[in-house]
């Protein structure tokens, strides 16, 4: 059964694979551009359709909803990437943004891959996580920090095509830098130290970096590229439906800490990071609920959050925070 | 006259500006940013709560453990800093709803403003559509398309308001009452909650809930005694631990059972809002009787095997290793000179092992479980400000669309329709619902944009 999930999740990241490169040719070769994003679309649903099996080959297996370790979540985080990104093709029609959702759904494929092999395998559950409130709780903040990840890679783009170059590529400098971080930190001979001081170091210059970019960029008036402004829509919708997920995530999981260890919140640091998030998000919220906010501006918030998220999710695992949460490392 | 006729007007004045000013969106962001950092420095550096000074001292050598703890980072949670903020953010809050909320709220409710071309004009997006055709046909063709794109309209003369996801207006309301509650809950367990650990070897009785806490407190204390049955460890066949048990018996003064109950991780007991959760197992000692003479051997864990020594000869040890309390434990001897210890014997509870000369029985393992007691008056509060959190949080992906629109007849075949909005928030989706108004007028009359 192993055997089968592997093979179902291994063809998950190939098509995946796939579908990111046609996605690539369809750009280069404008003639058969529809056709090919048509075939890319299909691909890329082809492999939903297979991390979906995989999860529930997995549930079966494990007699146990797959939510234990980071192979696990990597899993159902990849799954929640591809289901935002074609419910968004759904209502928006987004074919030009195919090539993004490949993209990164191939990276989490190869992230889940390269784990140890006793993360592939099903362990048994250590006693705190005996609970259906680990159904509860994870899924809808795996899928939220799908959607959040989303959001924030269309507010690179919208940066780029509203033409705050500069500011799109700071941010992603800041954003490479953070991956490259959590990169190293699951590297054994690489001290952790360094790792800390790149994550930390490099995050704190992109940001003046993006800072300098976005005064520099305040006069810009984009030119009228046909998708700007819905690019901007759409990390903001991603925006208002993840942060309701985040929500729900974080309230049962201070319920079941309270069923489980007798306290609702401890400060733990996966605790303090998932408020982190959602004050990030609640400053975008209240950014935007002002007449005069900027799109650029927005967009760079969206991007601030996506660090911040990704911080919560993975960077809690490989730069060495420890606490209540630390089943999720690497061991 | 003048001056106690303008004093009281001044404060009034004076207060509101203060108000306003506390009121401020730019001040929330900057607040919430500020509260995230710390929050973030809190998450990063562990905590005087969970870690010790000695672990900070490594961590950080000891001019930047020094450095941390005058800036108040070695505990964040409870500085000075990060409790102004919260507090600043708490006024801030309180101001916010109070004079920008609600006067607006009533307003959107009410629908009682109405606005004339000239108004929408000046809104931040407006748009004029002129169309070849007479103001009731236009009307008409307006309200079908809105109706059909599910808003709801009211209108006063040739003035409109459109509007759907009317939800949308309670998500910043029902988040800031969350909030507020959530403040009122914690305020309550704080004032009349209490909490602790229990440590219970089998058979052990305590006082309960013991008199240990110098927090005031508002309420009575109950005057029960908590006593362990029994406790055992659940193991997985690859030897981790699936799950710890506890049987608890709680006795009144007269010794009454008031409750009895056998607890495991996820799954308290509960008497009178008094719960009692399992937060800790393990092996604290083995028993040996050594030449006659009953020993209790300190053990720790290590690696998942519980580890006791003791000295037998001034160069030679005896080590005791088991892994669960009821299984055999293995005795080792090792010498000081030697690096591996030499297994001699493996002893079920009660066997005895003949040493030369010295006779060793293993009478067993003493465990120990971990209790932890919790009273919190505040919980109801604080579950109720969860649901105000999350309905206001669900009502933030509802979007809360308005528009506001004007005909006014330029000719007598032809009129203006002057359609604007003032959302920043979801000013994509307004835009489209106004290119899409255009699109179907397109369709049925004809249109010029200006």
């Amino acid at each position: 059964m192993l055997t089968a999930e592997l093979t179902i999740s291994n063809a998950a990241g190939i098509s995946s694979i796939i579908a990111l490169w046609m996605f690539v040719i369809s750009s280069v070769f404008s003639r058969a551009r529809i056709v090919i994003s048509r075939l890319a679309l299909a691909t890329l649903t082809l492999s939903f359709l297979c991390v979906s099996a995989a999860i529930i080959v997995r549930a079966v297996d494990a007699a146990r909803f797959p939510i234990a370790n980071l192979y696990e979540s990597l899993l159902l985080f990849a799954w929640g990437i591809l289901a935002s990104y074609l419910v968004l093709n759904y209502v928006y029609k987004l074919p030009e943004l195919g090539w993004l959702a490949a993209l990164t759904v191939s990276s989490v494929f190869l992230c889940a891959s390269w784990l140890p092999a006793s993360q592939h395998e099903i362990s048994p559950l250590m006693p705190a996580l005996v609970s259906n409130w680990r159904t509860i709780h994870v899924p809808p903040l795996i899928v939220s920090y799908a959607l959040l990840l989303i959001a924030g890679l269309v507010a690179i783009v919208h940066l780029w095509t509203s033409q705050h170059r500069k500011t799109a590529l700071s941010c992603i400098l800041v954003v490479a830098i953070s991956l490259l971080s959590f990169g190293l930190g699951t590297l054994k001979n690489v001290p952790l130290s360094w790792v800390q001081v790149l994550f930390w170091g490099g995050t704190a210059v992109s940001l003046a970096l993006i800072g300098i970019a976005v005064h520099a960029e305040t006069s810009i008036v984009a030119p009228a590229h046909p998708a700007s402004e819905l690019y901007d829509q759409i990390s903001q919708r991603c925006i208002t439906v993840a942060f309701p997920l985040l929500t729900f995530g974080i309230i049962t999981g201070a319920l079941w800490a309270n069923h489980a260890w007798g306290a609702y919140w401890s400060w733990d640091p996966k605790e303090s990071m998932s408020l982190v998030t959602w004050l990030s998000y609640a400053t975008y919220l209240h950014l935007r609920a002002q007449k005069d906010y900027r799109d650029d501006v927005m967009s760079v918030v969206a991007v601030i959050g996506l660090i911040v998220t990704l911080l919560t999710y993975l960077g809690f695992n490989f730069l060495g925070f420890g606490g209540l949460h630390s089943y999720g490392q690497i061991t | 006259m003048g001056l106690h006729g303008s004093q009281p007007n001044t404060l009034a004045n004076l207060g509101w500006d203060i108000m306003s000013a506390l009121a401020s969106l730019k001040l929330t962001c900057v607040l919430l940013v500020a509260l995230a950092l710390l929050t973030l420095a809190g998450a990063w550096i562990p905590q005087a709560s969970e870690t010790d000074q000695t672990t900070l001292l490594l961590k950080f050598g000891t001019e930047g453990y020094a450095l941390l703890s005058m800036l108040g980072l070695t505990d964040v949670f409870h500085s000075a800093v990060f409790l102004t903020i919260t507090a600043a953010l708490l006024v801030n809050l309180i101001a916010c709803t109070s004079v920008r909320m609600v006067p607006r709220l009533t307003a959107r409710i009410n629908q009682c403003d109405f606005l004339d071309e000239l108004a929408i004009k000046q809104l931040p997006v407006s748009q004029v559509i002129k169309v070849l055709s007479s103001t009731a046909e236009l009307q008409s063709h307006m309200l079908s398309t809105m109706t059909q794109r599910g808003f709801k309209c009211k209108n006063s003369g040739n003035s409109f308001i459109f509007e759907k996801g009317r939800l949308g207006l309670l998500a910043a309301p029902m988040t800031h009452i969350g909030l507020l509650v959530l403040l009122l809950g914690v305020c309550t367990t704080a004032l009349g909650g209490y909490r602790g650990n229990v440590f219970l070897t089998p058979g052990q009785s305590i006082a309960f809930p013991p008199d240990n806490s110098t927090k005031p407190r508002v309420g009575k204390m109950p005057a029960w005694s908590l006593h362990l049955d029994s406790t055992y460890k659940e193991t997985y066949t690859s030897g981790e631990p699936k799950q710890w048990y506890s049987t608890l018996t709680l006795l009144d003064k007269s010794t009454k059972k008031l409750a009895h109950d056998t607890i495991w991780v996820n799954h308290p007991m509960n008497f009178h809002g008094v719960e009692f959760y399992q937060s800790d197992w393990s092996v604290r000692s083995v028993r040996l009787t050594l030449a006659g003479e009953s020993q209790n051997i300190p053990v720790k864990d290590m690696g998942g095997e519980s580890m006791g020594v003791l000295p037998l000869l001034p160069d030679v040890l005896l080590i005791v290793a088991l892994h669960n309390p009821q299984d055999p434990a293995r005795l080792y001897l090792k010498q000081q000179d030697s690096t591996m210890p030499r297994k001699f014997a493996t002893l079920a509870s009660g066997q005895t092992f003949q040493l030369g000369k010295l006779k060793i029985t293993y009478e067993g393992a003493t465990v120990v479980t971990g209790i932890q007691y919790k009273y919190d008056p505040g919980l109801p509060i604080i579950y109720t400000s969860f649901l105000f959190l999350m309905l206001g949080a669900m009502f933030v992906a509802t979007p809360h669309l308005m528009l506001y629109a004007n005909i006014t007849a330029s000719t007598a075949n032809s009129s203006s329709l002057t359609l604007g909005h003032l959302s920043g928030k979801f000013r994509g989706l307004l835009n489209k619902e106004i290119n899409r108004l255009e699109t179907e007028l397109t369709r049925s009359t004809e249109v010029t944009r200006c």
